[in-house]
């Protein structure tokens, strides 16, 4: 039996955590250790922008003692994210190299919406009601540091996921900042809060009736280890009633009793208090029943990615499903049409399946290519002047699960670019040049499928196509008129052929 | 019935001062339940030497730790009274009565039965040197010459000479010197025992003797002339000091623990004088001038009928010839668990295993580092040291598993009392050898008593885990009754990973599976194992707690258990040392039984029981139910839950509750006595556990022959 110890690095807002691993075909995931490490980057990132010399030393030192510790069990492989507290820091780069130097572990800075995307899988493989629970509409809950995300699950499907920069760290700082007495600090955060919580809920909750909440995060796991200690409950579920009762209690209690109750120092107490208020603002306002809270941290959702990927395990819930879900879901919000979208869905993916020898492209651009198609026509939501150049902002400031960076910046370009492709040098260092050809390879299947449906009028449902001789024959099988998108498809043709060297051809089948 | 408990609970303090007692006073008692072994005439002379000397050792202790501290707290003005409502004042008051009592007792069996009894026995000690025949006088006057006077370094005290430093807890002698040129000044000299040499030197036996002992000091009194040539010698008398011995490191300020302690070391000679030993009949002239210049109240003087410090009886134990004079030494027996044949970690996996030492031998854990130090498999090892030997196994075994490519962590706690100078040795020489040492966690000794052996094996990292009650001293494992398991358990295993992080400086884990820690958990966890059964004693059900441990004087507990012998829970609890709990106060303690054993072994190990309404729950520590356990160090309680390991566990205990000849047993005004063996089985628990282990070795190892000889080949 082949068993891989790999360890899992996360620097977070308020600790630096490593969590070994063993993965096997046979035992799945098995978790040898998890060290953490308290240190809180985010204050200085979201109160000074920027990480201070001391806490980078000390971030270092920690890494350090990771790198030891993953030599008693001679661990080659691992991964090593930074999220948000690192993203948002002006000098990131600079601090990923001195770790880099001292302790020789190579980090990497992850998007919001991957370390989210991540932390589900491994809440789906964790949680053994998982999609028990989601099958109803569940808010997943994950009231992190620097920032809260929101996610919607429907009917097993994830529809949204929104990220409010509420996290309790910022929160903190903020009012600490403001040097009000800590005595009446309950109510200055609940009455900061109380806004964008209730503009999240105006919004997205509006036509959803969430029945439960999933709760996720290092203080959010604190508060209900202390309720359960306090209440002597043992249940996974806690109901609503009971949260609220709990939170009653702690708040009508002083600042400094609850630090001794909870033995915590003052910073880390506001931070408990922040993530229960908020938990308690989401369980009365969303009238929702039930509340299930996970340990699960980014370390497991890496090291459920690693595993899936060596095909150790089989995932417990299809995510990607999820992507192309909640990326359906923003088409709606900017009203595109699904019947065009879906049409030019299918065309591009036969396209991109029938020409997979000469573009040697992945399963993970074949869903670039499908969510691109899906959000092209966003930005006619905002006028039909720019559609292109709207759509590309749109998705640029749109979080779509389960996409790095780099793979949203590919979508966003993907639809930009109509009518000429821009050189290699005019993206700046955005891109690689395999990312920069891969972009102009995807950009060519999409503009010939999207001529196929040139009127929306999904004159093309039913094609063939075949591939002999460098020609790609396109047969439709339709009794309407296809002059038009015949006309524009050979427009588009002479671009796929620049890129590909193959012909494209379009034949009508009456 | 119910409601008349509940009122009635309402109107009792638990923690009222009447119904606890004085840790300082209770300690003395315990010595004196030592100093009743020495008495004891059932008991070979030689024993009862080393139990005498045991006293006396106790005792130095007692004084440089204890007293010094609460003379610290009366310096600093600080008059919180104690668990049992005395202020430091009142304490040290009474400490210094039942303390001069007690040195008394010690030469009255000195003097009374000892040196007639050995007499008896051929073994003569010459008290005065004057008593010395000629030839004898002879061989002294030789040793003198070659061997010590070498090595003396006397020092007058006059008008240029200031008063020397005396060395705490050395032995030395005043001398009234007269100037031989001018007749009226006396002066004051003083020369140190020299601790290099041994404290009795055997001489040429007298007539009626077959070995005759003198004491060092006596032959440097009988020469002190030769040492202030231009003087004349009035008188010689020796004398001992006691100083402050308590390490108090401000470690906020220490940028180096390592160099603090250094430093400290350096600094415990200058301590204030808190005892003064001379011989009862010293020259007024000479006390007065070590009374002055030690700055000494009268009431910390001891005026001593006999040699100063006894703890020398220990080193005459070791005499030659007197074999019939001591109990027969005790060889700690195989493991039967255990066997030669395979690796430990084979033998583990089939089960826990139980180690009750000295009865046992501490062998295993030896083999545990030392096999895990040469394993392939292993990839790390983890281990807790608080004491070891000066020649440890142990220590070779994790030095030489570092040099074989292991990564070895060791926990070096440096502020053990009075092994700083050797810890810090040996941490140094185990980092040279490429382990990763750590000195603990600030301000908490480390305590616990772990060790932790992660291997790769075919189905994965296994955890390898041995849990005691006793440090890591392959000598003093000789001579200590502890306990231990080794296990593999993943749960436990889990917790030992854990443990080690957090004592690396990793956040503690956000649960443990099994283990209970201190400072953080352990009072909580044993608040919530007494509240349990006084649970059980309320809802009428049967409820039983079995404990025991070397000291008990923590109030929260005390009064925990108060509540729950109200309550109609049946505490026995076996303390050997300081226990605060009072037994037989009606309504507060009248179901609690607290006994002491103390025999030739000293009784170590940490056992609890909870009957737990049937489900019941036994678990061992490293830890009393003392405040400085339980909140100053890291300790670990760790359950046994294999029901054979649970079996013998409860065993030791029900064995030590009904030992008849050892136990002392607390009675309603606070003193212990003997239990009045009429009618009753003689049981000696110690020599019980003995005779079991030396049994259970010989079946096992019939088992064994027999299964050899099965796999004979037989000729046809």
């Amino acid at each position: 039996m082949i068993i891989t110890t790999y360890a899992a690095i996360e620097i977070g807002s308020t600790q630096a955590s490593m969590k070994i691993f063993e993965v096997s075909k046979k035992n799945g995931i098995r978790e040898l250790e998890y060290l953490r490490c308290p240190l809180e980057v985010g204050a200085d990132t979201y109160s000074l922008g920027r990480i201070s010399h001391s806490v980078a030393n000390r971030l270092c030192n920690i890494l350090i003692g990771f790198s030891e510790k993953m030599k008693e069990y001679s661990i080659t492989d691992y991964t090593a994210y930074a999220a948000g507290v690192l993203r948002e820091a002006s000098n990131s780069l600079l601090v990923l190299d001195q770790i880099k130097l001292t302790s020789g572990l190579k980090v990497r800075i992850i998007s919001n919406s991957e370390l989210r995307f991540y932390i589900y899988k491994a809440l789906a493989l964790k949680e053994s009601q998982f999609n028990q629970i989601i099958a109803e509409p569940t808010l997943i809950l994950d009231a992190g540091a620097g920032s809260i995300q929101l996610s919607i699950y429907n009917k097993s499907a994830l529809c949204s996921t929104q990220n409010i920069r509420l996290g309790s760290i910022r929160v903190r700082e903020i009012l600490f900042q403001m040097k009000n007495s800590i005595s009446n600090y309950q109510q200055l955060a609940s009455e900061y809060m109380s806004n964008s919580i209730a503009a999240y809920i105006k919004k997205y909750l509006k036509n959803i009736k969430i029945r439960h909440i999933i709760a996720i995060g290092n203080y959010t796991n604190f508060t209900f280890r202390y309720l359960r200690k306090l209440l002597n409950i043992h249940e996974s579920l806690v109901d609503k009633k009971t949260f609220h009762a709990f939170y009653e209690k702690i708040t009508s209690q002083s600042f400094s009793s609850l630090e001794k109750q909870f033995s915590l120092s003052e910073d880390a107490t506001a931070l408990v208090l922040s993530t229960a208020m908020v938990i308690d603002k989401f369980l009365l306002e969303s009238k929702c029943e039930d509340i299930l809270v996970s340990d699960t941290t980014l370390c497991d959702g890496i090291v459920a990615e690693y595993a899936q990927k060596k095909e150790k395990i089989t995932p417990a819930h299809d995510f990607q499903a999820d992507i192309i879900s909640t990326s359906q879901n923003i088409a709606a919000r900017y009203e595109c049409d699904v019947k065009h979208y879906q049409n030019v869905s299918y065309l591009a993916l036969a396209i991109f399946d029938q020409v997979k020898k000469y573009h040697d492209l992945g399963k993970r651009e074949r869903l670039l290519l499908e969510i691109a198609v899906i959000l092209q026509d966003c930005g006619e939501y905002i006028n039909m002047t720019a559609i292109a150049e709207n759509s590309y902002h749109i998705i640029m400031s749109t979080e779509i699960i389960g996409l790095s960076h780099i793979e949203r910046c590919i979508v966003a370009n993907l639809v930009r670019y109509f009518r000429d492709f821009p050189q290699f040098k005019e993206f700046d260092a955005l891109f690689s040049k395999d990312d920069y050809i891969k972009l102009h390879k995807l950009n060519a299947i999409l503009r010939l499928a999207n001529a196929l449906d040139q009127s929306h009028m999904q004159k093309l449902s039913r094609v063939s196509l075949s591939l002999k001789d460098s020609v790609l024959t396109i047969t439709a099988n339709t009794l309407h008129d296809i002059s038009l998108e015949k006309g524009i498809f050979e427009n588009n043709a002479v671009f796929f052929e620049e890129v590909f060297g193959i012909q494209a051809k379009l034949n009508q089948k009456r | 019935m119910s409601s008349k408990t509940e009122t009635k609970k309402e109107t009792i303090d638990f923690y009222a001062t009447e119904y606890y007692k004085n840790r300082e006073l209770s300690w003395i008692d315990f010595n004196y339940r030592v100093l009743g072994e020495a008495k004891d005439k059932t008991i070979p002379l030689f024993e009862r030497l080393k139990f005498l000397s045991i006293t006396a050792s106790n005792l130095d202790e007692f004084f440089m730790i204890r007293v010094a501290s609460l003379r610290d707290m009366v310096h600093a003005g600080y008059t919180k009274p104690d668990i049992a409502g005395l202020t430091p004042k009142q304490q040290l008051e009474k400490i210094s009565e039942k303390t001069h009592e007690l040195v008394k007792a010690q030469y009255s069996i000195y003097n009374r039965s000892f040196l007639p009894l050995l007499k008896q026995n051929g073994l003569e000690i010459i008290t005065e040197f004057e008593k010395l025949n000629k030839e004898q006088e002879a061989f002294v006057n030789r040793y003198f010459t070659k061997e010590i006077y070498p090595v003396l370094t006397p020092m007058a005290v006059d008008s240029s000479r200031p008063f020397p430093l005396i060395r705490n807890k050395t032995l030395n002698i005043c001398a009234l010197l007269k100037d031989k040129k001018n007749e009226e000044n006396y002066d004051f000299a003083t020369v140190q025992v020299p601790a290099v040499l041994p404290r009795f030197i055997e001489v040429p036996a007298s007539k009626d003797a077959t070995t005759s002992l003198i004491l060092l000091e006596q032959i440097i009194e009988k020469y002190i002339d030769k040492l202030f040539l231009n003087y004349e010698v009035v008188c010689a008398y020796p004398y001992r000091i006691m100083r402050n011995a308590d390490l108090s490191i401000d470690e906020d300020e220490a940028a180096d623990l390592l160099i603090e302690i250094q430093k400290q070391l350096k600094k415990r000679q200058w301590g204030e004088v808190i005892r003064l030993e001379v011989e009862a009949d010293i020259d007024k002239r000479l006390l007065t001038v070590l009374k002055q210049e030690l700055k000494v109240k009268e009431h910390d003087i001891f005026k001593i009928k006999g040699p100063l410090d006894l703890t020398f009886f220990m080193k005459m134990y070791g005499l030659d010839g007197y074999d019939h004079l001591k109990v027969p030494k005790y060889i700690p027996q195989p493991v039967p668990a255990l066997n030669h044949e395979e690796d430990i970690f084979t033998q583990i996996r089939r089960g826990d295993i139980f180690l009750h030492h000295p009865y046992e031998t501490f062998d295993p854990v030896v083999d545990f580092v030392r096999q895990a130090s040469k394993d392939p498999n292993v990839l790390a090892i983890k281990q807790t040291l608080y004491r070891v030997s000066s020649n440890s196994p142990i220590i070779a075994s994790l030095a030489e598993a570092a040099e074989n490519g292991k990564q070895v962590s060791v926990l070096v706690e440096l502020k053990a009392r009075f092994d700083e100078e050797n810890n810090i040795l040996w941490a140094l020489k185990l980092e040279q050898a490429g382990c990763h040492v750590i000195y603990g966690l600030r301000g908490l000794k480390t305590h616990s008593k772990i060790t932790l052996v992660v291997r790769r094996e075919e189905d994965g990292i296994r955890r390898y885990v041995h849990l005691g009650t006793g440090n890591y001293n392959d000598s003093t494992a000789k001579l200590y009754t502890d306990t231990g398991i080794l296990t593999c358990s993943n749960p436990i295993g889990e917790d030992a990973t854990a443990v080690f992080n957090m004592l690396s400086g990793y956040s503690e884990p956000e649960s443990w599976n099994k283990l209970a820690l201190a400072p953080y958990w352990l009072r909580d966890k044993f608040y919530e194992l007494i509240k349990r059964e006084t649970e059980h004693a309320k809802a009428g059900r049967k409820a039983v707690i079995k404990a025991k441990m070397n000291s008990l004087c923590d109030k929260g507990i005390i009064a925990a258990l108060y509540e729950a012998s109200h309550a109609g829970v049946k505490i026995d609890l076996i303390i050997r040392g300081i226990c605060c709990l009072r037994t037989g106060i009606p309504d507060v303690s009248n179901n609690i039984t607290v006994r002491s054993i103390v025999g030739n072994f000293l009784e170590h190990a940490r056992i609890f029981y909870f009957y737990n309404d049937g489900e019941e729950e036994i678990y061992m520590a490293s830890a009393d139910w003392m405040p400085r356990n339980l909140d100053k160090r890291v300790e670990i309680l760790f359950p046994v839950e294999d029901k054979k390991l649970m079996k013998e566990a409860l065993q030791i205990l029900d064995i030590q509750l009904a030992d008849t000849l050892k136990a002392h047993i607390m009675q309603k005004d606070g003193s212990y006595a003997k239990i009045d063996k009429r009618g009753k089985k003689a049981l000696c628990a110690q020599d019980y556990f003995c005779e079991q282990a030396v049994k259970a070795a010989k079946n096992t190892e019939k088992a064994r022959k027999k299964e050899d000889m099965k796999r004979l080949f037989e000729p046809m």
